[in-house]
């Protein structure tokens, strides 16, 4: 059980920190240091199985960072992270099909509606609810060549642009967060 | 078919002390600071078996979570061992948990009572 080498030590905790290279170097050095004092501690007791305790070094490392990555994308309010956790480390692909890109999506259109509302007042005839001939749906948004449309919401495109962006921008990343927690709460369940 | 019962419970004893791992040490933090392989030790006497790999992404989590809070103490032990303490707000969650699992336990008993008596 306890035949093993320094130089095998020092190949585990080398990889290990290699694994954790997406970490803080702060927080990376103290993981590896408390790593080392625990194997230490082991070979003093004879007790020291690097395979079954911890795995291979790059397998324990995701799990500090598979969990770091989690917990930074929904403490920290930033969208574009947690959409970005979310897509490289959701456990089921199903999920990212099903809500994580949809919602990806829908987060993306409504920073273009609140661009589009924001550019209104200098691009007045191409950007609103243009209406076809005979009032059906035509386009909303920008668009080049109106044509035959007609634009019918004037100014007033501009607040509902940008505060309907802004309340589609809001609900999807309430439930993208909602769904970190839940991928959150299974990673923590199935270790 | 003893095998797959064995099985079956084993793996069901694997999901609650993965559900639980958390307030034993949170619970264990609180009457004494600890640092790792302490911990695991005394989860050991408890008869909670739990592999070293395990427990230190949790406490990892703990820490984050700032419900624990760490210090390298170099005394009397040959090298330096990383310490966790119970935080005030870990405590109060401790004691929130603990009140959770002392319903949760009682409502299982009766649930397991209601079961024997129809052995």
């Amino acid at each position: 059980m306890n035949n093993i080498s320094s130089n095998e030590v020092e190949d585990f905790l080398r990889r290990f920190r290699r694994g954790l290279a997406a970490l803080p170097a702060d927080i990376r050095e103290d993981l590896v240091s408390e790593a080392r004092s625990h194997i230490q501690d082991r070979l003093t007791q004879g007790k020291l199985d690097l395979a079954s305790a911890f795995g291979s070094p790059e397998a324990y490392a995701s799990r500090f960072l598979t969990e770091d990555a989690f917990q930074t994308a929904v403490t920290r309010d930033r969208p574009w992270q947690l959409v970005s956790v979310l897509l490289s480390k959701a456990r089921s692909s199903a999920l990212v099909v099903f809500a994580v890109l949809p919602l990806a999506v829908i987060e993306i259109m409504a920073v273009a509606l609140i661009v589009v509302g924001v550019f209104k007042p200098f691009s007045r005839d191409h950007i609103g609810l243009f209406l076809h001939a005979d009032r059906t749906f035509g386009v909303l948004g920008w668009i080049s060549n109106p044509g035959s449309m007609r634009e019918v919401l004037g100014y007033s495109a501009m607040p509902i642009f940008i505060f309907g962006g802004l309340l589609l921008f809001w609900v999807s990343n309430r439930l993208l967060l909602r769904v970190a927690r839940g991928e959150l709460a299974g990673i923590r369940h199935t270790r | 078919m003893q095998d797959i019962v064995t099985l079956h419970v084993n793996d069901w004893k694997q999901q609650l002390k993965k559900g639980t791992l958390e307030l034993a040490v949170l619970a264990l933090l609180k009457a004494k600071r600890s640092y790792g392989l302490e911990l695991l030790e005394r989860l050991k006497e408890m008869e909670i078996e739990v592999s070293d790999g395990s427990i230190y992404p949790l406490l990892s989590r703990l820490r984050v979570e700032k419900k624990v809070s760490t210090e390298w103490v170099d005394e009397d032990m040959g090298h330096a061992h990383k310490f966790y303490t119970l935080t005030p707000h870990g405590n109060r969650i401790l004691r929130g948990m603990l009140a959770a699992w002392s319903d949760y336990a009682a409502a299982i008993n009766r649930v397991a009572g209601k079961a024997d008596n129809h052995e």
